[in-house]
């Protein structure tokens, strides 16, 4: 009897060790020193390979499952920069059950090999709330040398993850195993180009989904455009009788639903009367109002705490801390909403910069941000910001999709874009010139609505008690190192006027002798300047991202410059430009400026205006002369000459 | 008591608003006070802290989430806090009830045991008061907390206080009181001594500085010289010596492991060279190349160096394990280097006047040739041998020369002379077409300097010496670039590159407008609003030059130059000479800046923003051809 119980737990034990992939995959013994070509080697480091082996596992014993990741890279370093960039290795801990192993080495070319010290691995508890991480120095690393490293953690079992294996430096051959016992299921989705993943066999005679991706270049990091988001990764499901898409959406639906949407107002009377109370003497005629109402009595009354807490999840807690995490300050305004019965949608989607949303692969990644939506004045909340008023769509959210729920169900919706005309910075400038002082007094008017207005009364709003001329400078005149304001004022500051987009307004008037260059007995007027500092993109590398702007917008600037008694203008032909791109013969982009002369008055219209969010690789070339254009146009001049 | 004065305080909410017209939240009262007793064969001590905040509006509820720091010295004692209302005359209370403990990540510091208890006010509204309080416990002596009295609100009244039995000596060094209503009260009883500071309406930390906000918040640092028990007298930090002494004791028993291999590294290195300067020059950019600066801040080992064989074989270390690494490689190699403690431009402090551990935050290290001492900063990687780090210039350092003997010596700060950046330029026009060929020329910390830029630099960032050397036009097209003499043991770096900026004149009429002026150096320096009120730090002192030759093809019936230009002060100053040649070819153009402080003090502010708006109108001076 002894003798079989023995028998039994040796095949059980052999079993669970053949069954673990992670503990079948090593690194080779004697580490080879790859060999790198010419291109490769001016490369500040290349990756010889990256594997990630994501292994769900059920123990013979066991009826739960664990899920084992390893992570495993091997990486020359060519260069300074390329020691910098991995001579450091963080590992978080938030979901970690269990650290398996841990180890690294480094080889010469030589073939000497040092072996990571496991002492010298430290560790941080928490950081910032997002949990603890385990951190090392690589020791050995060297220009010309060889990183090696290999860990295996067991994490909690969940059943959606993501793999992104497009990084910064070039990757020569990435290798991704999704690996589950028969009871589970699995599916996957490859974005940006990665290929299908095939079923083959493994170590220990299971199956697996497998794929291998070869030369992968390192992505850059452009302007105006979603780098983060284009880089090459799997998502992947793994489950149980895997549910479909549909499936897993009704659940989330249902959970949000009960968890956020379904609570009864009279429930909590007490936050109810005390909201009444605040809201006793402000406006209440239309919806737009009493949302108004709820967001600044939430905003000016309760503090959002950045960290996990039940407690100040829970309305009853909230209101009588008035303190609510993330979680929680929902609750809050769905209650409040549904106090003064506001038909609104709670939506779910994604920072488009980091994650293109998608409703036909439910994952984590497409549920990184909550809003709320009103169908009525077709605008929303944010209600985890501190400033959060009636407005559209946060700008990282629009042109996603989403997922809207209310009481009586989902649908997945694209977020608007507001349209450039309700995006918009107009500014009317009029000059005074002093030619016996050389000096140029400047008058601007400006109004910005949309996004613009927004961060205006944002910034207003900070910097007000911190230091105001940081705010005037980058308001009304970046790029003039001699800005002498002489007058500054601001009208409709309120953050809550973004509800109906009613324009910020900025007057100021300043002086700057740099506007201003003696030529002999001419002078050279620099207009152009005043519109401040302009993005341009003259020296750019070849373009890997199809473009992505953050807005709709439209710049509106007119020009009013008196031509002194004794002098005469020249060169404004100059100031003649028309750039565009046209998409489908609708306008993508456009700079245009023109001039004319009235009553020894010269007057200057421009406009730039970007239409569309998203615009393809080919126009990449029009695009970049209509921004280059308004760089240009930044830096135009008049001469005005003695006559 | 608390009715009483919470009374009081909702009564005075408008006058505080009124007071402080700016700000949604003032502290009320800080109370710092540290108690030194002893124990059986040492001190205890700690410090008991108590903060009121009042909240003016309910604009800033973002204040009501704050944390208190600890770490290896010291720990955190009964921590209370609780936010203190006045609803319908009735006083509530609401306390904090979850202190979470968080690492604290320093900036460019890999690991460090810094660590926040974090938590927040509840039920924070306008005209709440937050109360805090807790005792830190300090572990060593030798690091007593600094009174630092000042925050991002402003503070109505603070109280700090230090009491110690009469055979504890305690001294301290105030700075920054100056401007800020202080009492001071020395209070001794027959067994206890107290000293008290009352400081009223201090205000916020401002965000003008441009030094460290350590040179100008006010402060009180205390320490303790000695203590006597049971009869015993114990040093503690009395002076230098003393601080030197328990440094020394701390490094006493580093590199006790086998060190051949790092000796057979050194004799290999100078195999032979016979000069000393060459032996050191040797090892030191050895250590330079090889070792990577990551830096470590873990309790005492934060400044204990660890074993220099262990750093050599890793290839990674902190200030102490390169200084500690370069020190024994260099004693393998016969020359005489020291350890040497310093503080770096960030620390206001000098040791005699505050001969404690807060002084330095730097270890490097000294070698003496022909009785002049050479420093040697091991992390500043391609520093040239000869120059301090430019962090640490005008710094004192502590050099460690043996077990009881040390030195305290000035780091020189680098004359102008010796840091230069000049540029060689031949351009023509081709059309509209601006074309150039430069030749760079930079030594010094403007060689150093580049270097790193070079390091940092993406193979894909084309518009990499346009930023690096803050010269061309955005639509400066720059190519056939050469990098020479990128060695270290090279003096001067040399660069080649041609450039073509299309659309680079104005054409009006007859007259062609062409700027010569390439670089854009200074152009943003002009010191602005509040900035005025406080000292321009400037990182090193250099002299840039430009020597430009224009070659004029074609016929003008005029070419107009502009007037020759400069300006002059001691501590910075410019020159620009135009001169054509006769046949009216050729127009030299020679320009020479020169920054000779390493700080612009408040009453030479005025004269320095006219320097840099003299500069940038020079700058933008034009040629005139005018055509036949």
């Amino acid at each position: 009897m002894k003798k079989s119980l023995l028998t039994l737990i040796l095949v059980l034990i052999s079993i669970t060790a053949s069954a673990q992939l992670y503990k079948s995959h090593d690194w080779e013994e004697n580490q080879e020193f790859y060999e790198l070509n010419t291109s490769e080697l001016k490369e500040p480091s290349v990756a010889i390979k990256e594997k990630y082996l994501i292994q769900y596992y059920q123990p013979v014993l066991g009826r739960s499952f664990k899920l084992f990741e390893t992570k495993h890279s091997i990486i020359r370093i060519n260069t300074e920069k390329g020691i910098k960039s991995h001579n450091r290795v963080y590992i978080p801990m938030r979901n970690v059950k269990r650290v398996i192993d841990i180890k690294a080495r480094v080889t010469q070319s030589n073939g000497d090999v040092k072996y990571l010290d496991k002492n010298n691995i430290k560790e941080l508890e928490n950081v910032k709330n997002y949990g603890g991480f385990k951190i090392f120095a690589i020791e050995g690393l060297t220009k010309d040398s060889q990183l090696e490293f290999i860990y295996t953690l067991e994490n909690k079992t969940t059943s959606l993850g993501s793999i992104v294996i497009q990084k910064e430096y070039f990757v020569k051959e990435a290798v991704v195993i999704i690996r589950k016992p028969r009871a589970l299921k699995y599916r996957v989705k490859g974005y940006n180009g990665f290929p299908n993943m095939q079923t083959e066999k493994v170590d220990g005679n299971k199956e697996a989904l497998i794929t291998t991706v070869t030369n992968v270049k390192g992505m850059t990091d452009e302007s105006n455009a979603s780098p983060s988001a284009n880089r090459m990764k799997v998502l992947y499901q793994v489950a149980v009788g895997i549910p479909s898409d549909s499936q897993m959406w009704r659940g989330l639906e249902n959970n949000i639903r009960s968890k956020y949407i379904s609570i009864q107002p009279n429930k909590h009377r007490s936050l109810v009367n005390h909201y009444k109370k605040f809201a006793e003497n402000k406006p209440k005629g239309n919806s737009e109002e009493i949302i108004t109402n709820i967001c600044e009595y939430i905003t000016s009354s309760y503090n959002i705490i950045r960290t996990h807490s039940e407690e100040l999840s829970q309305l009853k807690h909230i209101f009588k801390n008035k303190q609510a995490t993330e979680q929680g300050i929902i609750r809050l305004y769905t209650c409040l909403l549904n106090s003064e019965q506001i038909d609104y949608e709670l939506v779910l989607t994604s920072n488009r910069f980091n994650h293109k949303f998608d409703s036909n692969f439910f994952s984590n990644s497409n549920l990184q941000t909550a809003l709320i939506y009103f169908i009525e004045e077709k605008k929303y909340i944010e209600p985890d910001h501190v400033n959060t008023r009636l407005n559209f769509a946060p700008w990282e959210t629009i042109g996603n999709y989403g997922v809207f729920i209310n009481a009586e169900g989902r649908r997945f919706k694209q977020i608007e874009a507001p349209n450039a005309k309700d995006n918009m910075i107009k500014r009317d400038y009029v000059f005074t010139l002093d030619t016996d002082n050389v000096l140029a007094t400047v008058n601007c008017k400006q109004q910005n609505t949309g996004y613009r207005a927004t961060s205006g009364r944002g910034a207003y709003k900070y910097f007000k008690t911190r230091d105001l001329n940081e705010f005037k400078t980058f308001t009304g005149a970046s790029g003039i190192e001699d800005v002498d304001f002489k007058n500054f004022e601001i009208n409709n500051e309120a953050l809550s006027l973004s509800a109906n987009n009613t324009p910020l307004e900025i007057n100021y008037t300043y002086q700057a002798e740099s506007l201003i260059d003696e030529i002999n007995e001419d002078f050279m007027l620099n207009f152009g300047k005043v519109i401040g500092t302009q993005n341009e993109l003259y020296q750019e590398s070849e373009r890997i991202n199809p473009i992505e702007l953050r807005s709709l917008i439209e710049y509106k600037y007119t020009f009013s410059i008196p031509i002194p008694e004794g002098y005469e203008v020249k060169g404004l032909d100059d100031t003649k430009i028309n750039r565009n791109v046209i998409i489908n013969n609708d306008t993508a982009c456009k700079f245009v400026s023109d001039y004319s002369i009235e009553n020894n008055i010269i007057t200057i219209n421009v406009t730039e205006g970007y239409y569309k969010l998203n615009m393809d690789l080919k126009h990449y070339e029009d695009y970049k002369s209509v921004v280059n254009a308004a760089y240009d146009f930044s830096k135009k001049s008049i001469l005005f000459k003695k006559l | 008591m608390v009715l009483t004065s919470f009374f009081c305080y909702s009564q005075n909410l408008d006058e505080y608003n009124a007071t402080y017209p700016e700000d949604d939240v003032i502290t009320l009262s800080l109370n710092k006070h540290i108690s030194i007793t002893k124990s059986k064969s040492s001190l205890s001590i700690k410090e008991i802290v108590n903060r009121k905040d009042f909240y003016l509006t309910n604009k800033r509820l973002t204040h009501a989430t704050e944390s208190v720091n600890y770490n290896t010295f010291n720990t955190i004692k009964n921590i209370t806090a609780f936010t203190e209302n006045n609803i319908s005359d009735k006083i509530t209370k609401s306390f904090v009830r979850d202190f979470n403990d968080e690492d604290v990540l320093v900036r460019g510091v890999f690991y460090n045991d810094q660590k926040k208890k974090s938590f927040s006010f509840p039920n924070v509204n306008k005209g709440s008061i937050t109360h805090l309080s807790y005792e830190k416990t300090i572990n060593d002596p030798h690091f007593l907390p600094s009174f630092l009295i000042s925050d991002n609100v402003p503070i109505e009244k603070a109280e700090v206080s230090i009491s110690f039995p009469n055979d504890v000596d305690v001294a301290f060094t105030t700075f920054n009181l100056e401007n800020i209503d202080t009492n001071f009260e020395e209070i001794k009883d027959s067994d206890i001594t107290t000293y008290k500071w009352t400081l009223k309406s201090i205000p916020k930390i401002n965000r003008n500085y441009d030094f460290s906000p350590i040179y100008y918040i006010p402060q009180i640092i205390v320490h303790i010289k000695s203590y006597t028990i049971n009869g015993e007298s114990f040093p503690v930090l009395s002076n230098t010596s003393d601080l030197y002494s328990w440094y020394r004791s701390l490094i006493r028993n580093i590199n006790n492991t086998d060190q051949s291999e790092l000796k057979n590294k050194s004799l290999e290195l100078i195999k032979g060279i016979e000069s000393e300067e060459e032996k050191i020059k040797k090892i030191y950019y050895f250590v330079q190349n090889e070792i990577n600066y990551i830096a470590f801040e873990d309790g005492l080992n934060g400044f204990i160096p660890r074993d220099a064989k262990n750093i050599y074989v890793n290839k990674y270390g902190d200030c102490k394990d390169m200084a500690n690494l370069l020190n024994q490689m260099l004693h393998y190699a016969g020359i005489n280097s020291y350890l040497t403690w310093i503080g770096t431009r960030k620390k206001p402090y000098s040791y005699t006047d505050v001969p404690t551990p807060i002084t330095d935050n730097h270890m490097i290290t000294a070698v003496k040739i022909n009785d002049n001492y050479t420093f040697l900063d091991a992390t500043a990687k391609y520093l040239g041998y000869g120059f301090p780090s430019p962090s640490i210039q005008g710094k004192e350092a502590l050099i460690g020369l043996s077990e009881t003997e040390f030195k305290i010596i000035k780091v020189p700060e680098v004359p102008a002379s010796q840091n230069t950046s000049t540029i060689f330029s031949e351009l023509e026009l081709s059309n509209t077409t601006l074309i150039g060929n430069h030749k760079v020329e930079l030594t010094g910390f403007e060689k150093l300097h580049m270097h790193h830029k070079l390091e940092r630099k993406d193979n894909d960032d084309i518009s990499f010496l346009e930023s690096a050397l803050k010269f061309g036009k955005k639509r400066t097209h720059i190519k056939d670039i050469k990098y020479k003499n990128l060695e270290l043991a090279d003096d001067t770096l040399l660069i080649e590159f041609s450039s073509e900026t299309e659309r680079y004149i104005k054409k009006i009429e007859n007259n062609i407008y062409l700027k010569p002026h390439l670089d854009f150096n200074l152009l943003s320096e002009i010191v602005k609003n509040e900035e005025k009120d406080f000292d321009k730090k400037i990182n090193h002192k250099y002299k840039k030059s430009f020597i430009t030759k224009l070659n004029i093809s074609g016929d003008y019936a005029d070419i107009t130059i502009p007037e020759n230009s400069n300006f002059n002060h001691p501590y910075f100053n410019f020159k620009i000479q135009y001169k054509l040649s006769q046949d009216s070819k050729i127009l030299e153009i020679e320009k020479h800046i020169t920054i000779n402080t390493l700080k612009i003090e408040v009453i030479d502010i005025e004269d320095w923003n006219h320097f840099i708006k003299a500069l940038n109108k020079a700058n933008k001076q034009s040629i005139v051809l005018t055509h036949l």
